[in-house]
């Protein structure tokens, strides 16, 4: 079965989005072959980087002023009116699961968000994906082509390797071309990074249990005399005791470091994805009860607190001898 | 202006212990004993709503919409004290987890017959399928723009709207013209807020809309809608690993356990 990648050449991720394309691929042998890839972008400097970094070695090169969904999906439908491929595939990020849904619609096929794997059994399309809030693995059979799917975050091993084989480039030019009506006065601002929440190696998770805006900034100190990249769940980020951008889960930071300590996470499933690639997994909880005693590796049943501070004394004792 | 906040009700899964989970041959899950809560990204929709229509001055006509079973009701009746103009309910009881087109198509046809919506705001997606389609389907099928992981909207001039939302690495400001579908995504400081008592009193017997499916032509939609795509198989995803409890009478000792006996030499490793 033949692929083609859809990927987003005028956002800062494009490195990762390819290497999470072809991870995906090299994860599913029996599955589709890479077939082509169209990659959209705007600045003619990063070209021939992206050009490089294609996920496969016969691509197209669209140009657009900036992406703008509305926009894309016109050009993406139009240039695959006569569809080569069956299966289309779209990374990971906010790109890739809306326009992986979108162009399914248009081009009349079914669509999936998040597939973490898939498999080809006689001729027949399996699609896995997570459901009912990270507890259940659904399997899918899809039937009508295209099938359209969007990689779920962080389920890929990333090959970022450049490629030295490119054989096939085509280019459109579709810069002068734009939708009526949205995107008026389009303002871009780059966001705080994390900290590198994705590529740290040691990470220290505070949930709910540590109960207020002050504590949670005290964990940011604490973190920093660790040495950890500090992550947040969901009720953290959602009361703007922190920034976002450290949220983990799925929907945030899929982690994968050496080392997590979770302090006050019960370890609910949407958030435990993103750190269930942990090396080792330590938990901090009053309640013995909690999911996430019996997800980490060790677990200390009392109040983080104390616990913590204790742990950073240890560490500052060792570091200074 | 006329806005529709689509929401769901769904069964809080957090609250399933490992051993609640039965999947039975139909591929059916019991989630009865959970209690129910408003779809988290559909809490944010509905706040969202209520202060643009707070910051608009204009007049703002509110609808909240779901489609399920009469679980939704309560929070319907919450909707009218705040000061949602119209709350509707279109009965469905039959399942739905997976038909994300199904009810987009749903959502179009009461925009449709009773529409004149300016404004359609959904969550970005909703358990227990977590499609995180809905919004999209129903922008194509409405042929209206999408703007996707909307954190904020405000009032424009002339028929348009500021969004902000999130995009790969950063965030967008637009102005966008209306009508057109917003799915709401991570909002800081969106928790729906809570009526007064006196709020609820005043509006203690509107009667919710309840609608079926056959005064929109849609009878059996949800028995017969071919998405393309077959549920084949559902299994709990088994994440225990040791999960060894560290022995101590305080918590420094229980600290000096774990640093003794797993944390230094896992630091070192690093
Ligand atoms: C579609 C969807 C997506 C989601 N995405 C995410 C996501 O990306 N990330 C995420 O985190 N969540 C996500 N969630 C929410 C998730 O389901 C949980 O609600 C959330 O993870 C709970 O956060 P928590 O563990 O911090 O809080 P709680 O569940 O309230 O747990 C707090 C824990 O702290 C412990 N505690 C209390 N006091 C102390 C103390 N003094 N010392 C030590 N421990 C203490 C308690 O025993 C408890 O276990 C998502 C949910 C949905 C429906
Ligand atoms: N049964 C429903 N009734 C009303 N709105 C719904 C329903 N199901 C989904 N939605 C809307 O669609 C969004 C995305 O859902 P989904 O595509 O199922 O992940 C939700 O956040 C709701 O705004």
């Amino acid at each position: 079965m033949k692929c083609t990648a859809v990927l987003n050449g005028c956002s800062g991720d494009f490195h990762s989005q390819a290497g999470e394309v072809r991870g995906f691929l090299d994860a599913c042998p029996e599955g589709p072959t890479a077939g082509n890839s169209i990659i959209f972008y705007s600045n003619d400097s990063r070209k021939q980087d992206l050009i490089a970094h294609s996920p496969t070695s016969s691509l197209k090169m669209v140009k657009v002023k900036r992406h703008y969904p509305e926009s894309a999906l016109e050009i993406l439908t139009t240039l695959e009116r006569d569809r080569v491929a069956d299966l289309y595939l779209f990374p990971g990020n906010f790109f890739g699961s809306e326009m992986a849904v979108r162009f399914a619609y248009r081009m009349g096929g079914s669509s999936l968000v998040a597939v973490n794997k898939l498999e080809l059994v006689e001729n027949q399309f399996i699609c896995y994906k997570a459901v009912y809030a990270n507890y259940l693995q659904g399997k899918f059979l899809l039937r009508k082509k295209p099938f359209c799917l969007s990689i779920a975050k962080g389920s890929a091993a990333v090959q970022s390797s450049t490629r030295k084989n490119i054989q096939e480039i085509s280019e459109v030019d579709m810069a002068g071309f734009a939708k009526e009506g949205c995107g008026e006065d389009y303002q871009f601002t780059e966001a705080e990074t994390g900290g590198g929440l994705e590529q740290a190696q040691f990470i220290l998770v505070a949930g709910r249990g540590v109960k207020s805006k002050e504590k949670a900034g005290r964990l940011k100190e604490v973190a920093g005399v660790i040495g950890a990249e500090l992550g947040v769940s969901r009720p953290v980020a959602m009361s703007a005791w922190t920034p976002l951008h450290r949220l983990v889960g799925v929907s945030g930071a899929i982690t994968k470091p050496r080392l997590c300590i979770a302090a006050g996470v019960s370890g609910a499933a949407a958030f435990f994805a993103g750190i269930e690639q942990s090396e080792r997994i330590i938990a901090i909880n009053t309640d013995e009860g909690a999911p996430l005693v019996q997800a980490a590796d060790v677990a200390v049943i009392d109040d983080y607190e104390p616990v913590l501070d204790e742990l950073v004394k240890l560490l500052i004792r060792d570091k200074k001898r | 202006m006329d806005i529709l906040v689509c929401f769901k009700v769904v069964p809080d899964l957090d609250q399933l212990a490992g051993s609640d989970w039965f999947i039975d041959s139909l591929l059916r899950v019991e989630t009865g004993y959970a209690k129910t809560i408003l779809n988290a990204y559909d809490e944010s929709a509905l706040e969202m709503a209520l202060r643009f229509s707070e910051s608009a001055g204009q007049s703002v006509n509110l609808t909240a919409l779901t489609i399920g079973d009469e679980k939704a009701d309560i929070y319907l009746k919450t909707l009218y004290a705040l000061q949602f103009a119209k709350a509707v309910r279109i009965e469905n009881s039959v399942e739905a987890r997976f038909s994300p087109e199904a009810v987009a198509s749903v959502i179009c046809r009461y925009v449709e017959l009773y529409g004149k919506q300016d404004l359609l705001i959904m969550g970005r997606q909703s358990g227990v399928g977590d499609n995180a389609k809905t919004p999209l389907l129903a922008a194509e099928m409405l042929k209206w723009p999408c703007i996707t992981q909307v954190t904020r909207v405000e009032p424009g001039e002339a028929s348009r709207l500021k969004v902000t939302a999130m995009v790969d690495g950063g965030l967008v400001q637009q102005t966008v013209r209306t009508p057109c579908v917003l799915a709401v995504g991570n909002v800081p400081n969106a928790y729906l807020r809570v009526p007064t008592l006196k709020e609820k009193y005043a509006c203690g017997k509107k009667e919710i809309e309840v609608m079926d499916l056959e005064q929109f032509g849609l009878q059996g939609i949800f028995n017969c809608f071919d998405t393309g795509c077959e549920l084949q198989g559902l299994a709990l995803i088994d994440r225990n690993r040791e999960g060894v409890i560290v022995q101590g009478a305080t918590p420094a000792e229980k600290a000096r356990a774990l640093y003794d006996a797993y944390l230094k030499e896992w630091l070192e490793q690093l």
